[in-house]
């Protein structure tokens, strides 16, 4: 196999283990009210810009 | 003027070290002469502090001022050496920032990278300087350090009625004195949280020195080092008095100088004088910081030596000159003197003061292998216990959990949380990968790195706590780098990936301490209102709601000479002084009145802190009736005055001249 071609796999590889961690994180139950709270904090945030 | 002295003082201090280092050119590249400067600053500083405060004990703002503009001057003095230093530094900073933007430019993923950094540490500057410090450890002891070494212009063991002042004394206070220098000119502890900020950038700085030294270019050490500031852990501890941040970049520094240059000959000498000096001088200011800095300087000893053994070795094969080859000569003495007689210089003293006074260095920890106890303490391993859910995992699930982050918000001292998703999607995968590539390369410098965060990582204790090992983000961030740069024909979709979850954590990483509705509040405040009490942070409003009444009063009303008595253990030592710790507190509690009353005449107090229904409060109340009594004696006025109460203190002004 030519080195360009492994490289392909490698990168493939690596995307692959990337997307999957990402899924794992971004998954984890604690998430969904995690980026609540930040959306409640910038929405604050926001208000007090406004205001 | 308190401003300006600061501003003058620091400008000197560094810009003389960076001059003085423009001569070694040739040893130490642009970016590791910025990191040595702040280096040989930081080491003057504690230096001058220990100086001052230990041997003189005239640890005040002019002595300090005077002792340092003298060394300064005499550092530009021998940098200048008859040439205009000054204009070459200039020249060279011109362009070398020239270049760095060039490069930033060029690229618009990492151009808006850039921009998301620049937009957080100025954000991180505004939070920092708009609130005060208000994280547990700093309220408790690391501020009152500063305290009590200005209220008594030494550094000398503290009067430790309670546990937690033993902590006050014990503790190495290398990082403390760089909080001490953020207060004592200024006379505000206004951006002492900001202190470990500092620390932040230069950790940026030192992840981009280590990368071009693993010959990543220019655009990827770039990435590794904007991309390591995205840390939520670090973006949090940058506007506290921890020490963490400190500690993980000191660490990163010294094994930065301990890195060869690409530029550096094979058959040179095993490590060259200036980066070995530099490294000790760093791991000697982290040893001086923290209890658990022993383990990091026998790990960077075991790997400066190891590699001397290796490169003996490798040399026996090479046509080098056997001068160069002598071990003892070249290797060893250098090792002892550039690296650790400057590590034992700036860091061992707080042990042997420790030893010498408890009869064990790391007092109160016990130390005991095998059973067979070393030195005796008072507690053996870490004094908090670990959380419940993480006590039935395995090391590595215990890893898992927390870079998972199961967590509802950020926090500055999270144990479940800190490293963010940069670290877990992104860094994580590039660690095995360069590991597997720098293998098949032989590339010598990355896995001397490699070896020496992880070993360090393995060894530390509870190393699932995000916030002791925040340098094994930097190993991270430099193989992504390299990740990064070796699919560089593919790198878009990783660059983007990147810029998505920079500005993810750039977004996130909020503390619930510090609410939108405060950060109103606060804008519109004048400084000397902006207390803890007004702040009321949710980490500690819980156990302080009942102090803040009266550490409202004091921060208002108890000025320069002032001295406040307390009686009791109080929930934090860090509010008893005013807003510059110029003021004094002392701790007195007395068995009879008498004797209490000598002790407050003899500590001339100005304000005392009791409790209401307090054995003081009650020698008070009947010293106030026994002078009623006497009503028809002329001359006789009352020797205490409450100025503050509420249900639980009181705050009564003692006149000492009618005792």
């Amino acid at each position: 196999m030519k080195a360009e071609g492994r490289k392909d796999i490698y990168f493939i590889l690596y995307l692959t283990i990337a997307l999957i961690l990402a899924v794992i994180y971004f998954t984890v139950p604690e998430r969904a009210l995690f980026i609540e709270n930040q959306l409640k904090w910038w929405k604050e945030m926001w208000e007090v810009i406004v205001s | 003027m308190n401003s300006l002295q600061y501003i003058i003082i620091n400008l000197a201090l560094f810009s003389s070290w960076f001059l003085f280092l423009v001569k070694k050119k040739d040893a130490l590249s642009f970016v590791d002469r910025l990191i040595g400067a702040f280096i040989l600053g930081l080491a003057q500083i504690i230096a001058t502090e220990m100086l001052l405060g230990i041997l003189f004990k005239q640890l005040y703002a002019a002595p300090l001022f005077i002792l340092n503009f003298i060394l300064s001057s005499s550092v530009f003095i021998t940098a200048s050496g008859g040439r205009n230093v000054f204009s070459d530094a200039c020249d060279e900073i011109r362009s070398e920032t020239g270049r760095i933007f060039k490069v930033i430019n060029n690229d618009r993923v990492l151009l808006f990278i850039f921009g998301v950094f620049l937009a957080s540490v100025c954000w991180v500057i505004c939070l920092g300087y708009l609130f005060p410090s208000y994280a547990w450890d700093a309220l408790w002891y690391h501020l009152p350090m500063v305290g009590y070494i200005m209220q008594s212009g030494a550094i000398e063991e503290t009067y430790t009625p309670w546990f937690i002042d033993q902590f006050i004394n014990i503790f190495p206070k290398n990082t403390e004195l760089f909080f001490l220098w953020n207060t004592i000119f200024l006379k505000s502890d206004v951006i002492v949280d900001l202190s470990q900020l500092l620390f932040t950038i230069i950790g940026v700085v030192t992840v981009y020195s280590m990368a071009l030294k693993l010959k990543i270019g220019d655009k990827y050490a770039l990435y590794s080092s904007l991309l390591f500031f995205f840390t939520p852990i670090m973006i949090l501890q940058s506007t506290t008095n921890y020490v963490d941040v400190a500690i993980s970049v000191l660490f990163l520094i010294s094994v930065n100088f301990l890195i060869s240059s690409p530029e550096d000959n094979e058959g040179e000498a095993y490590f060259r004088r200036w980066p070995l000096l530099l490294s000790g001088i760093a791991a000697g200011i982290l040893l001086g910081s923290k209890g658990s800095g022993p383990l990091f300087i026998a790990i960077l000893s075991l790997a400066i030596l190891l590699r001397m053994f290796i490169k003996r070795f490798r040399l026996f094969n090479r046509l080098v000159p056997s001068n160069n080859r002598n071990l003892i000569r070249h290797g060893l003495i250098s090792y002892l003197l550039y690296f650790l007689f400057p590590a034992i210089l700036f860091g061992s003293y707080w042990y042997i003061k420790n030893w010498l006074l408890y009869g064990n260095p790391v007092y109160p920890m016990e130390i005991s292998v095998t059973g067979i106890t070393i030195f005796k303490g008072l507690y053996g391993g870490i004094i908090d216990p670990s959380p419940e859910v993480l006590n039935n995992l395995s090391p590595l699930k215990k890893l898992i959990y927390v870079w998972e982050e199961r967590v509802k918000y950020y926090l500055y001292d999270s144990r479940f949380s800190g490293f963010g998703p940069i670290w877990f999607i992104l860094f994580l995968p590039a660690i095995l990968f360069s590991t597997v590539l720098t293998i098949k390369r032989r590339e010598r410098n990355y896995l001397f790195i490699g070896i020496i965060l992880i070993l360090t990582f393995i060894l530390y204790p509870r190393n699932w706590n995000t916030r002791y090992v925040i340098f094994i983000v930097g190993l991270g961030a430099l193989s992504f780098g390299m990740t990064l740069e070796y699919f560089k024909e593919r790198e878009n979709i990783l660059k983007t990936l990147a810029l998505l979850l920079a500005a993810y954590t750039a977004l996130v990483s909020n503390s619930p301490c510090v609410m939108p509705e405060k950060i109103k509040e606060f804008v519109r405040l004048p400084a000397e209102e902006r207390t803890i009490a007004r702040l009321a942070p949710f980490n500690i409003d819980m156990h302080a709601k009942q102090e803040y009444g009266y550490w409202i009063w004091i921060r208002k009303n108890i000025s320069e000479w002032d001295t406040l008595a307390y009686t009791f253990e109080p929930l934090f030592h860090s509010p008893l002084w005013n807003g510059g710790f110029s003021s004094r507190i002392v701790s007195l509690k007395s068995d009879t009145y008498p004797q209490w009353l000598k002790s407050l005449q003899e500590n001339n107090v100005t304000y005392i802190l009791i409790r209401t229904r307090s054995a003081e409060d009650e020698w008070i109340e009947k010293d106030a009736e026994a002078l009623k009594s006497l009503w028809w004696v002329k001359g006789t006025t009352q020797r205490y005055e409450t100025v503050y109460s509420d249900k639980n203190y009181k705050i009564v002004r003692f006149k000492k001249a009618e005792g």
